[in-house]
């Protein structure tokens, strides 16, 4: 075979525009807005603003040599209106948690009404009912800054009403995969209060979503909690079960 | 004869239900239903410095063995509940059917009927606005109309009757009632952004008073909640009033001021934070501001296995001789049960 210049030239240029576009890709990378990032990130979860769902939870707590199971059923609805019931154990069976927008109610079956109580409420172990119900990370907070380093950005985020449970979190997403790595939720003065730890990304019933280890800050350092997602349903509900009125008297 | 087919039906639900949950293995029992089998103790101690003669007839059958049980069930748009109770102090068993009750929801409409506790109000230990006692078990039934974060009920409910109370001797008052008296209600309530506030108007045959009254809770955020209540009777021109608060930390905290005819401080404390530990506590105390009597009252559980679940609770009336809990003649009040859960 024969090199000539012309041949030279030729596969010249296809580098030459390769090298361009592979530049414009990475350049396309890392100028995504940041909106733009988490945005992607919950589209993949496919939660926020996509209907109403019934979430199974697997809520394992461990503190010393001792492990604390538990089985959480949350009802998602549209609008910022979730319902949290537990499968296991046995003693919460009959507890309900409703959060309306910043209103949280408990319902224990011996007292027979629904009672107000904070959005910072512990769930089980180390979750409160605002990181089991979800966090809307996307909508109720501004990102006041977003800072980069060779594997990770790390987000600063501000709650946009003063009602919201962590008024301030930092959020690390992994460059590579767009995916959430770690999370810290603070109070409005900038004070750790958790640490969530994201790993072990999988699909569950369509929806792209991690395993959590919840590690408490300030209370009970030597304990984690582990969330697990274990199935993910489509499901229509009325928004009058949403009201405190009706905790405790349908089944779900 | 509604004795009997109450005692009957109760022997034969323990007897079924001791037999399901031998056959049924509990971590495959989420059929929606769930059952509840409480054999307990009880005892009280009467007061030293009454006359012995009297301390004798009081001290007579303090020893009660009580059996209960318990089901409910539940559907998207319903559940029913369903619970007989027996106490026996070795020669007679009085039994009773303890709550019976069915609850549906249809389109915007919730609607209650049977025998349950029908109680409203934030308090822990009192609602001005609630004409009936929290701790008793009435026949009776509520309609409510939900419509966003806006709801209206009415509803009424019959006499009281105190041998279904889950409060101990120490603190079932003596009613004047008879079986033909009522206690009607109507009430709304509205959420809003952080907080909600509800309108009450009762009305009580056997005294044949109406009641106005105001809840509302609020949630100051970083833990605390604010909740109260206040209430005005048409007959008395004395006004009823609850103001309390809420603090989550490491435990659960609660302080409560309550004015009626005594000046009342409620303070409780529970490890209820994080839901799960082997020991499970309460312990709440009641202090009148006028006479400084004190009601103590502990609970105490212990979960190493959910479906079997020792309990004690301990009741106690303490402070001078003059106070008025003081004079009860039953210095403190103790229940030990044990609960199996399936």
């Amino acid at each position: 075979m024969v090199i000539t210049k012309g041949l030279i030239k030729n596969w010249f240029l296809v580098i030459v525009v390769l090298m361009v576009v592979g530049c414009l890709s990475a350049n396309e990378m890392s100028a995504m807005n940041p909106r733009d990032i988490l945005a992607e990130i919950f589209k993949r979860q496919g939660l926020t603003g996509n209907g109403s769902f019934e979430l199974n939870l697997q809520v394992v707590s461990f503190k010393d040599k001792e492990r604390n199971d538990s089985s959480v059923r949350v009802f998602l609805d549209g609008s910022h209106k979730q319902l949290v019931t537990f499968v296991e154990p046995e003693r919460l069976k009959d507890d309900y948690y409703l959060v309306n927008g910043y209103n949280t109610w408990m319902y224990q079956k011996k007292l027979k009404r629904p009672l107000r109580i904070s959005a910072q409420q512990k769930l089980f172990g180390n979750a409160g009912i605002a990181e089991t119900a979800g966090i809307d990370y996307l909508n109720d907070y501004d990102i006041l800054k977003t800072t980069e380093n060779d594997g990770e950005y790390l987000m600063e985020l501000q709650a946009k009403d003063g009602k919201t449970a962590y008024q301030r979190t930092s959020i690390w997403v992994s460059k590579s995969s767009l995916r959430i790595s770690k999370i810290t939720l603070k109070s409005l003065n900038g004070q750790e209060l958790k640490n969530l730890i994201y790993s072990d990304y999988r699909m569950v019933d369509g929806h792209e979503m991690a395993v959590i280890e919840i590690n408490n800050l300030l209370q009970n350092k030597d304990e984690k909690t582990i969330i697990k997602y274990t199935s993910i349903k489509s499901r229509t509900f009325a928004p009058e079960i949403f009201d405190p009125l009706m905790m405790g008297k349908i089944g779900l | 004869m509604f004795l009997q087919f109450t005692e009957k039906l109760l022997l034969s639900i323990i007897i079924i239900g001791i037999i399901i949950w031998g056959v049924h293995p509990i971590a495959a029992a989420e059929d929606g239903g769930s059952w509840e089998i409480v054999i307990g103790y009880e005892d009280y101690h009467i007061r030293d410095d009454l006359p012995e003669g009297y301390r004798n007839q009081l001290e007579e059958g303090n020893s009660l063995f009580n059996f209960g049980i318990e089901y409910i069930t539940g559907i998207s748009n319903g559940q029913f509940s369903f619970s007989l109770d027996a106490k026996g102090d070795g020669d007679h068993l009085e039994s009773n059917l303890k709550e019976f009750n069915w609850s549906g929801y249809h389109h915007q409409v919730l609607y209650e009927l049977g025998k349950t506790k029908w109680v409203w109000g934030r308090g822990l230990s009192f609602i001005p606005t609630c004409p009936l006692d929290t701790e008793t078990y009435y026949w009776g039934g509520q309609v409510s109309v939900i419509s966003l974060d806006k709801s209206g009920t009415i509803g009424f409910a019959t006499a009281k009757d105190s041998y279904n109370s889950d409060a101990s001797a120490t603190l079932i008052m003596d009613d004047q009632a008879s079986d033909s008296d009522y206690t009607g209600w109507l009430r709304w309530g509205q959420t809003f952004e952080t907080s909600d506030l509800s309108g009450v108007v009762s009305y009580q045959s056997a005294e044949k008073c109406w009641n106005y009254g105001l809840d509302f809770s609020r949630d100051l955020q970083n833990g605390f909640e604010l909740h109260g209540g206040i209430k005005q009777s048409s007959s008395d021109s004395e006004v009823s009033y609850l103001i309390g608060s809420e603090y989550i930390g490491k435990y659960f905290y609660t302080v409560e001021f309550y004015h009626d005819q005594d000046d009342l401080l409620i303070l409780a404390i529970n490890n209820a934070v994080g839901l799960f530990g082997k020991w499970q506590w309460m312990l709440r105390e009641i202090y009148n501001f006028n006479d400084d009597g004190v009601i103590s009252k502990l609970n105490l559980g212990y979960h190493k296995n959910d479906h079997l679940v020792p309990q004690l609770e301990i009741s106690m009336n303490t402070g001078p001789k003059s106070s008025i809990y003081r004079q009860n003649p039953i210095d403190y009040y103790l229940i030990f049960k044990v609960v199996a859960k399936f």
